[in-house]
């Protein structure tokens, strides 16, 4: 492993978060002209039609949309889980339409931290061992994995739930675990996709208020997609996503 | 990578029973693979040590016809120097007192020390020992564990049965060093005695330098030998008896790879419902950035952990089941072909290695499709909530093209000219796949067509049931395959032996003419021959209207050793021989032209069907009088030996061969003659201690079609065997299919289904799996048989076998179908039934 990236996990894992790639002036996204429809039987439903979009680092970017409207599929083509039809996608320098599948995929370990609407934790991974998971496919080396899992868990307030399955969370506490998981191999930017959709509001709140700290802490840019304009007043910037098109929504003032 | 596999392994745990059917389902496959090569292995070893105990370190042998060879001629040919190192031998056929049978080999003690060596420490060196074995009559030497056996050790008394009788002998010694089991050895001149052949030895054994010198040393012996005796390697016996019993084995071994077919598709169910029920996990897994290739690697890994712990549990079950199959196996050979026996079964390195690289390779094999299934998950599996049946259905069309496109192949191989057995086999195993990949299709057709026959809007619990087969297709589909596919084996197995049967029937009907047999008591009865006398006492007895005459013996063709009987018979008895070629008339007088030229012969329909011999073609023997050439004057259907037969006259056999001894008779009664008291007269001129028996014909018919039932036993057990891995298979695939749909029931009992109904819904569910399977067997079943019948059997066997449905075999197989379904849903629908509504409706 270089040296390099071995110091700067050993330094991530002391708590002192350097991230000097997320420290530049380059955008960390930056969307120009993507379309991307979907065939439905006999017709095509275009979905996004020409979203241009750029996030800065450390942005809190929300979009808020009715369900349906293509929040997912505009998060599924910044990750590179999916290709546009037309325009470009540029992750942090990389062009993410031209490259292949297999190194979208290296590039969307190292680069992404996700959060689901249903947690989408491993069931039968304990939650120190779902922690582990993206370290391990990022190559950090043990001794450093724990101690940074130790650190993570701390943050989140599970420090003695490590060894727990998931299934023995409530959805808070999976929500929250999947949150650190998101965020523990400090990637550049988490991509949301309807957070707290599936929890009550308290509990919603305490998970964003976690979100937005540990953004904060790591200095990661944050993407969230929802429906609730609750959600959205504690956005940077908010955007709307309607009839394929994004657009800055003034009815609902940023954070 | 450490953790996707482990999140993997411990998803097998949190499914046990799943896990275990999978495990269950392959070991159990592996284990009738082991069972019988270990079965088939352990026959074959014992026939290569019979015939390395029997001929030593020979290189090559002087033989003669069945008459043997004058020990005259071994005398001279040592006098003229011909025989630098050579040995007489005279062999036999003696049963032991367990009921086994034995090679009972007389050897010169001195001479046959360099063909022995290791027997050096019972006779040169021990030259007390020599002298005895050469001194006393009745001493003999009984192989260690055959001694163990019989409960008998040096200085013990035992009583061999032989054509005289039960004679005494005395063990001398019992070696464990230096002979094999299955041979007792005496002296030449002790062997002379016992089996009443006075002056005759039954070949030399040679050993021949390689090179100049060993073809010099032949050429000058061949020269010097008598018309109708022959040096030949030794090699050439050992290879003929040897592929006598090929077909047998390569049967067995067919039938039980189908059994491991069945086990491969355990494993693919398992797999495809473990991929399916992850799909989520895989799509937050993919989505976490793991590659296409780590979750192919992760899957496969999995199954091959399943398929590691299933071969090895096979390995242990299979050496089990072999101690079971081997007496099976050995008691077939011994009854159709030749004299084996075999103590215990030895499993060797290869037989495990192989054993292990099917298990392995079988599980890899069926895990491929789910592992490639699990790396295209993409990663937006894991918003998604689709289901993945409706994409899958789409290639239904393209199955059964495939299926259409296999079975044409599969014809195409049967349409290939020869006579190969590979291609028939290929056949069959297109027959089978292609079988497979049209029942999705049927499938849902069957599901369509019956759902269209209900009242519109009503019989909703029926939908319910007839939706779960077609909601899990891919699955159930596959459940269905496997346990059509068994059945169809069976229904198949079923008709060929039915039919056979039959055929073997008709064949004795017309064989078996005369009331009586006089012949050999027991089985293996090569070698036995009547006392001299006793056809002309049988003839004389009041109620006998006439006597066939029959002499049993080998003799060597261009196609190596093949049997042949002599019969003295009357025009009216040459309708015993069914003749498929060649016209009755015309062949019965020539074959009762004794002094013909060429002399006549007819030949049985395997031996020409093997060798391409029909009438009016001519094969060659070796005689007495050196190698004629005998006109083939008719093709007759015989079902008593794979290996042919040759029929002659007795008139034309004694003009070739100095052998006037009788092997068996056939008594025709006199009209209005009662039969009981004519036995009653001839078993008293046996008497008791003579090894031959008078029986009535329909005895003999009997005992006849109880060797045949006897024969196809083992293939009985390996039917059930493989029926019960497929009925572990649909328990599997319906556990795995009602777990995944345990939310949906949850909200069936939610909205007010019994406990009850749901039980019937699953029942319902499994028992139309069932007879849909049980249905297209039918077909599929008679496909297999008609191929295996026409084309396998013939290529193997020789026969042209009658083909006979047996309407009783296809209830039976239907039966046997819904019957297994049903016991295969009776769990998951009790364990559905129980369901609680609020824990299978939570979301996660």
């Amino acid at each position: 492993m270089p040296r390099a990236r071995a110091a700067r996990q050993a330094t991530v894992a002391k708590g002192q978060v350097v991230d000097e790639e997320h420290k530049t002036s380059r955008p960390v996204l930056r969307m120009e002209g993507v379309w991307r429809s979907f065939r439905e039987g006999k017709s095509t439903r275009e979905v996004l039609r020409g979203v241009d979009l750029t996030v800065e680092p450390g942005e809190r970017v929300v979009m808020l949309g009715r369900s349906g409207c293509g929040k997912s599929t505009l998060l599924n083509l910044v990750a590179g889980i999916d290709l546009p039809d037309r325009g470009h996608i540029t992750v942090a320098g990389r062009r993410m339409e031209i490259l292949s599948e297999h190194a979208r995929t290296l590039l969307r370990r190292g680069l992404f931290g996700f959060v689901f609407q249903f947690f989408n934790l491993v069931p039968t991974l304990t939650v120190e061992e779902n922690l582990y998971l993206p370290l391990e496919l990022n190559g950090w080396r043990p001794a450093t994995a724990r101690a940074r899992i130790r650190q993570m868990l701390q943050a989140i307030g599970l420090p003695e739930r490590g060894g727990s399955y998931p299934d023995t969370l409530s959805g808070g506490e999976q929500q929250r675990v999947a949150l650190a998981r998101a965020i523990i191999h400090c990637p550049a930017l988490i991509l949301a996709d309807e957070p707290t959709g599936n929890l009550d509001d308290d509990t919603g709140e305490r998970v964003l208020d976690l979100l937005e700290s540990l953004a904060r802490e790591h200095g990661t840019t944050l993407l969230m997609a929802t429906h609730s304009h609750a959600v959205a007043g504690r956005a940077d910037r908010v955007l709307t996503l309607r009839d394929g098109r994004l657009s800055a929504t003034p009815d609902v003032p940023a954070g | 990578m450490r953790y996707v596999f482990l999140a993997g392994i411990r998803y097998l745990l949190r499914h046990p029973t799943l896990a275990v059917l999978s495990v269950l389902g392959v070991a159990l496959g592996v284990a009738v693979v082991v069972a019988v090569d270990l079965a088939n292995a352990s026959a074959t070893r014992a026939f290569h040590l019979t015939m390395e105990g029997v001929v030593g370190r020979a290189t090559h042998q002087i033989v003669a016809g069945p008459g043997g060879i004058p020990d005259s001629l071994y005398r001279e040919l040592a006098r003229q120097g011909l025989l630098p190192v050579a040995t007489p031998l005279l062999e036999g056929t003696a049963g032991l007192p367990d009921g086994e049978n034995v090679r009972l080999v007389g050897i010169d003690p001195v001479s046959a020390v360099p063909f022995r060596p290791r027997l050096r420490a019972v006779t040169a060196n021990d030259l007390q020992a020599a002298v005895r074995l050469m001194t006393e009559p009745d001493a003999v030497l009984i192989e260690a564990q055959d001694a163990a056996a019989l409960g008998v050790r040096s200085g013990s008394g035992v009583r061999l049965t032989l054509s005289a009788g039960r004679v005494p002998v005395r063990v001398l010694a019992t070696p464990s060093v230096g002979m094999t089991p299955g041979v007792v050895i005496t002296d030449i001149g002790t062997a002379q005695e016992l089996l009443h052949e006075p002056h005759r030895i039954s070949e030399i054994d040679l050993i021949v330098p390689s090179g100049a010198a060993g073809r010099d040393m032949l050429r000058r012996l061949s020269s010097a030998l008598l018309p109708g005796v022959t040096v030949r390697a030794v090699g050439t016996r050992a290879r003929t008896m040897h592929e006598a019993t090929k077909a047998f084995r390569v049967n067995l071994g067919a039938l039980s790879l189908l059994a491991l077919l069945i086990g491969i598709f355990l494993i693919y169910n398992t797999m495809t419902f473990s991929v399916v029920q992850r799909r989520e996990l895989f799509g937050t897994l993919r989505g976490l950035g793991v590659s296409r290739g780590q979750l192919f690697l992760s899957v496969t890994l999995e199954a091959l952990l399943i398929g590691i712990v299933a071969t090895v549990i096979g390995m242990a079950l299979g050496v089990g089941l072999a101690q079971h199959l081997v007496h099976l196996v050995t008691r077939t050979i011994n009854d159709v072909y030749f004299a084996v026996q075999v103590r215990a079964v030895a499993p060797g390195p290869g037989i495990l290695g192989k054993a292990a690289a099917l298990g392995l390779g079988a599980t890899v094999l069926a895990a491929l499709a789910p592992a490639v299934e699990a790396a295209r998950v993409s990663p937006r599996a894991a918003m998604l909530r689709s289901s993945l049946e409706r994409r899958r259905r789409a290639f239904i069309p393209w199955l059964a093209l495939g299926g259409a496109g296999v079975g044409l192949a599969g014809v195409g191989l049967l349409l290939l000219p020869g006579r190969g057995l590979l291609p028939a086999y290929a056949a069959l195993v297109c027959l089978v796949a292609a079988v497979a990949l049209w029942i999705p299709g049927l499938t849902l057709l069957a599901v369509r067509g019956v759902t269209g026959l209900l009242p519109p809007a009503r019989a909703v619990l029926v939908r319910i049931a007839l939706r779960g087969v077609t909601a899990g297709l891919s699955r159930t589909s596959v459940a269905i395959a496997a346990l059509a596919v068994a059945l169809a084996t069976t229904v198949a197995v079923g008709t060929m032996i039915g039919s056979f049967r039959h055929g073997v029937e008709q064949w004795l009907d017309q064989a078996l003419r005369a009331d009586i047999f006089v012949g050999p008591a027991g089985s293996s009865t090569a070698g036995r021959v009547l006392p001299p006398d006793l056809a002309v006492r049988v003839e004389q007895v009041p109620g006998v209207a006439r006597v066939t005459r029959g002499r049993h013996v080998s003799v060597d063709t261009p196609f190596g050793a093949v049997p042949l009987i002599a019969y003295a018979m009357r025009r009216q008895d040459f309708a015993t021989f069914p003749l498929i070629a060649g016209q009755p008339g015309k062949a019965w007088t020539a074959f009762a032209d004794g002094g013909r030229t060429p002399p006549a012969v007819l030949v049985s329909e395997s031996l020409a069907q093997l060798h391409h011999l029909r009438p009016g073609g001519r094969i060659r023997m070796n005689t007495d009088r050196g190698a004629r050439e005998f006109e083939i004057v008719g093709v007759f259907r015989y079902y008593g030996s794979t290996r042919g037969r040759i029929a002659m006259a007795r008139q034309t056999y004694l003009r070739y061969w100095d052998d006037p001894k009788l092997s068996w008779l056939a008594v025709y009664l006199s009209p209005g003659a009662s039969p009981q008291p004519v036995l009653r007269r001839i078993r008293r001129l046996l008497g008791p201690r003579i090894p031959f028996t008078a029986r009535p014909t329909r005895s003999v018919r009997e005992y006849t079609m109880a060797v045949f039932d006897q024969t196809f036993a083992i293939t009985a057990v390996l039917r059930l065997l493989t029926l019960t891995i497929s009925i572990v298979g649909m328990i599997s695939a319906l556990m795995a299919l009602e777990l995944e749909r345990a939310r949906e029931f949850g909200v069936f009992r939610a909205l007010g289904m019994t406990p009850r109904q749901t039980v019937g819904v699953v029942l319902g569910e499994t028992a139309f799996m069932g007879g849909l399977a049980g249905l297209l067997s039918l077909p599929a079943g008679l496909a297999f048989a008609a191929l295996i019948v026409r084309v396998v059997n013939a290529r193997v066997f020789g026969w042209v076998m009658p083909f006979r449905v047996y309407p009783g075999a296809l209830w039976q197989a239907l039966a046997a179908a819904v019957v297994a379904a049903l016991v295969a849903g009776a769990y998951p629908g009790w364990r559905l039934g129980r369901i609680r509504a609020a824990h299978a409706l939570r979301e996660e």
